[in-house]
């Protein structure tokens, strides 16, 4: 039987910049592993970042890499999934092509932002950004098994960063981030 | 375990503790926060502070780049290893290149590849580099954002001619990223050097064991002498009639030493066994043994009879 086979790429946008940060009413201190995972503006939808994808894949190569996604009208790429609120995303492509879009997120450096009073994305700046790929997995439900599992570490970590706030530096270490590299280095799913 | 070993810096600039926070996010371990000098060299040279608040997963390091134009003019490059952890070379022009890969003494060589070179690499002249240590540094920063389409498409260009002209060995990736929006998870990283030619393995090593190595022989190069012995342990305590510090050597040291104690007993005990069994009067003589006997004592009786 032929089966087309896809790859799903799970995908994390992350805002390194600090004047892109959300501002907070509180004066405290911010904590920049939660600012630096702030949300994206609800004017990212599905369809336009299917489209920001396509473009940058035109962009670095050309109708080659057009040619590659299985042309323009028929789909290539799909958003299957879209959080603005924790900034998460997965996008389907043809295993084929994986590694373009791949590279063409990684040159990507802005997700639209309205300017004020506009509700269409796009019509603003951009925000810069960067898309990070979490993970490539052949089927959608270990990437969605994934976004979960770093979801629920995110929030520990960012609760344990804040436990040692108010405890003003008495327990130390960074065993949090430490977590983190090590889960780093298995992110890589990419089985064929 | 990822390492990027190319990340400006400098003391008074307010975005570092972003930067750094940003770079431990995504993943890194190691930084070797760079200060690039051109031209003449300042009289005194010392490394700039490190800042205090980076975060405590990343382990930083100093390091200088040093553009290099003229081969003629010299360097204090041992004076500059003392006081920077790595000291890469930036090389304009194919000269330079040249020189700094079979003679001068650093641990990076990195060639600005955002621009177009108007000479090809060589395999003979990076392999002389590789071979005595040092490696090849891409630099993936400049081709992300900011410098525009020709940066990106000349670094394209030209990390493909490289790749493609030491066959994928000795390379190293870091960012050399001046804003950390153009910082990349070192995955990410990864890709990219699947894209421009090398392969998934080689990739991951670019970002991990070849820049490891790199951080250890500099590390090395700089308290060893002549980068092979080293003192590890000054042996104080332990050994109250010894009290000539205990030399735990690298593999040149050690290798005469080690055939005279560990293996040359085995062999003796096998070339001893090996005598004694003819000789042994338990055993039954095997047939060749026999046959052997008889022929000697035919050739005996013969040469009696003759004589």
């Amino acid at each position: 039987m032929v089966r087309l086979k896809n790859r799903y790429l799970l995908v994390d946008i992350l805002y390194p910049d600090p004047k892109t940060w959300p501002t907070t009413p509180t004066t405290k201190p911010r904590n920049p592993q939660l600012a630096i995972h702030s949300p994206t503006s609800d004017t990212l939808t599905q369809g336009f970042l299917a489209k920001m994808i396509r473009d940058s894949v035109a962009e670095l190569y050309g109708d080659y890499g057009i040619g590659k996604l299985g042309g323009v009208t028929a789909g290539g790429i799909t958003i299957k999934y879209l959080s603005p609120a924790t900034s998460t995303a997965i996008v389907r492509c043809p295993r084929a092509a994986f590694r373009l879009v791949w590279s063409a997120l990684t040159y990507m450096s802005g997700v639209p932002e309205p300017a004020s009073g506009q509700k269409r994305a796009g019509t603003g700046r951009e925000r810069g950004c960067v898309f990070r790929v979490l993970r490539v997995s052949g089927t959608m439900r270990k990437a969605e098994e994934e976004a979960i599992r770093r979801a629920r570490r995110e929030i520990v970590r960012v609760k344990d960063a804040e436990e040692k706030g108010v405890l003003g530096g008495l327990v130390g270490g960074g065993s949090p981030i430490v977590d983190c590299v090590m889960d780093e280095s298995e992110d890589e799913g990419m089985d064929g | 375990m990822f390492y990027d070993l190319n990340v400006p810096y400098s003391p008074d600039d307010p975005e570092v503790p972003h930067t750094l926070n940003f770079l431990a996010e995504l993943g890194y371990t190691t930084v070797a926060l760079s200060q690039t000098i051109n031209g003449k060299l300042p009289p005194t040279l010392a490394a700039p502070p490190l800042p205090t608040n980076a975060p405590k997963s990343l382990q930083l390091l100093t390091r200088l780049n040093l553009t290099l134009a003229d081969p003629a003019q010299n360097q204090r490059l041992a004076a500059l290893s003392q006081a920077y952890d790595l000291v890469a070379l930036r090389p304009t022009n194919e000269k330079s290149l040249l020189n700094a890969c079979t003679n001068l003494e650093c641990d990076v060589i990195s060639v600005d590849l955002s621009v177009r070179l108007p000479y090809h690499f060589k395999f003979k002249m990076l392999s002389a580099a590789i071979s005595r240590g040092v490696r090849i540094e891409i630099c993936y920063g400049p081709g992300i954002t900011g410098s525009g389409l020709d940066a990106r498409r000349n670094l394209i260009g030209n990390a493909t001619s490289l790749i493609r002209a030491t066959r994928g060995r000795g390379i190293i990736v870091s960012s050399e990223a001046r804003r950390a929006l153009s910082l990349r998870a070192p995955w990410d990283v990864i890709n990219l050097a699947c894209v421009w030619g090398l392969s998934q393995e080689r990739g991951k090593e670019a970002v991990c064991e070849e820049s490891r190595k790199v951080t250890a022989l500099a590390k090395l190069r700089r308290t060893s002498w002549r980068g092979i012995v080293d003192i590890v342990h000054g042996g104080e305590k332990a050994k109250p009639e010894g009290p000539a510090p205990k030399q735990k050597g690298a593999p040149k040291t050690k290798e005469p030493a080690q055939p005279e104690t560990g293996g040359d007993n085995l062999k003796r005990k096998a070339s001893i066994s090996s005598e004694t069994v003819p000789e042994d009067a338990d055993k039954p003589l095997s047939k060749r043994e026999i046959k052997r006997r008889a022929k000697k004592a035919r050739f005996d009786a013969k040469g009696e009879n003759t004589t």
